[in-house]
């Protein structure tokens, strides 16, 4: 399972003033959201974390290695989410932090008439819409590992077309418990 | 195969997963690699087959089977899963037997004429070894692979019997610029003959290694060394 290693990434340790940006409103809302202290102005946009050897990048750059499984603490499943940005932000106590912009993939609409014909827990194989959701923060320890996804279109019976995901999880630990 | 074939295309993957061929099945791509094998069999296959056969209810024959085959496929991809898990365990282990025989019991039941292989009954045994010696990982054969594989891409006039002193050195010389060719960066070649020797020139390179293993008669030496280094 993936632990942040700050070591292991020596971009997201040092601050760079003169790459720091200012960061658009909509982003500093949901940072304030995410925790009330972090009034910060600018920030370091990153492309890319490495995590334990495997690179973390933005949509932009790669969707692939965007496609990450996420989970917000210990007794929760995971969900899967893209990155869409990387920050690299100095608190007010001047500690360095990095922090993942995230979209998630929303439940599939309980209208739909359709599931996971059984469970798959090592293969670890989910069925998510594939629109995503707001914005929201995470720290780079929540990450979990990265996931293999296929878009497409599924029309049940007498139902209008639902844009769907299949996900497939990554992990090259087995992320669930035996 | 069509279906799978345009999966293929939207089907997106990190940059580590090993790539596979979009026109698979043709001749054009050669035999795919065991590795392309794995990452087909647990990432691109569960998901274009579980789209396929696993989302509609249905109950016609044909339907049920295709769901029944899934399940099978499934059995088998989850052993992989946990046969190739980087951690294992007794309960790692466990998990393992009971979806191959799953697996094999599936295969019976939907194909009773099929008659199973050796490697069907060397598969049961698996999980004594994962129990034994760790993840498959510090014990498989691959490297072993590999270093067939470059013996195989040697160019060879197919004469047995050339030996004497030509030979070895014919063959050391080539296996150098098999290494050279294959991924084989400037850090491993400093790592294995220090930093003075190594120039930008393949010449250089090739005659600094030469000069290696004239020095050190033994190329299994090499080999090792350059695998433990790899």
């Amino acid at each position: 399972m993936a632990t942040f290693e700050p070591a292991a990434d020596v971009q997201a340790v040092v601050w760079n003033p003169r790459t720091a940006a200012k960061i658009l409103p909509n982003l500093r809302n949901v940072l304030l959201q995410y925790d009330s202290s972090l009034e910060v102005e600018k920030a370091q946009f990153l492309k890319q974390l490495i995590i334990l050897g495997l690179q973390y990048t933005i949509s932009e750059k790669h969707f692939g290695n965007s496609c990450v499984l996420l989970k917000r603490c210990l007794t929760s499943n995971y969900f899967p989410a893209i990155i869409v940005s990387i920050l690299k932000v100095r608190t007010s106590l001047n500690a360095l932090r990095t922090l993942l912009v995230v979209r998630r993939y929303k439940s599939i609409p309980p209208s739909t008439s359709i599931s996971l014909p059984g469970t798959f827990p090592v293969l670890g194989v989910t069925l998510w819409s594939s629109e995503c959701s707001d914005l929201e923060i995470f720290r780079p320890e929540d990450l979990s590992c990265h996931f293999a996804s296929l878009p497409f279109e599924y029309q049940g019976h007498g139902e209008a077309k639902v844009p769907l995901v299949i996900v497939i999880s990554l992990a090259r630990v087995s992320i669930y418990s035996f | 195969m069509v279906e799978i074939w345009s999966d293929l295309v939207w089907i997106s993957t990190p940059t580590w997963v090993t790539p596979i061929p979009l026109d698979l099945g043709s001749a054009s791509h050669g035999k795919l690699k065991a590795d392309q094998w794995r990452t087909l069999g647990i990432m691109h296959l569960p998901l274009s087959l579980i789209r396929l056969w696993g989302l509609r209810e249905s109950r016609d024959p044909q339907s049920q089977k295709c769901k029944e085959l899934l399940d099978v496929i499934i059995s088998l991809m989850s052993a992989v899963i946990l046969a190739s898990s980087q951690v294992t365990s007794p309960s790692i282990a466990a998990a393992y037997l009971t979806h191959m025989k799953s697996y094999m019991e599936g295969i019976k039941k939907l194909f009773p004429q099929y008659r199973f292989h050796p490697n069907h009954h060397m598969a049961l045994h698996l999980h004594e070894y994962l129990c034994r010696f760790g993840p498959v990982h510090s014990w498989w054969t691959f490297p072993f692979e590999r270093i067939i594989g470059m013996l195989q891409r040697i160019p060879t006039n197919f004469k047995i019997g050339m030996s004497g002193a030509l030979f070895p050195c014919l063959l050391k010389n080539q296996l150098i610029h098999v290494f050279i060719q294959a991924n084989w960066s400037k850090r491993y070649q400093k790592a294995l003959l220090g930093p003075q020797i190594c120039g930008p020139s393949s010449t250089r390179r090739n005659s600094a290694l030469l000069q290696f293993l004239l020095v050190n008669p033994s190329s299994a030496t090499l080999l090792t060394r350059v695998f433990e280094i790899h």
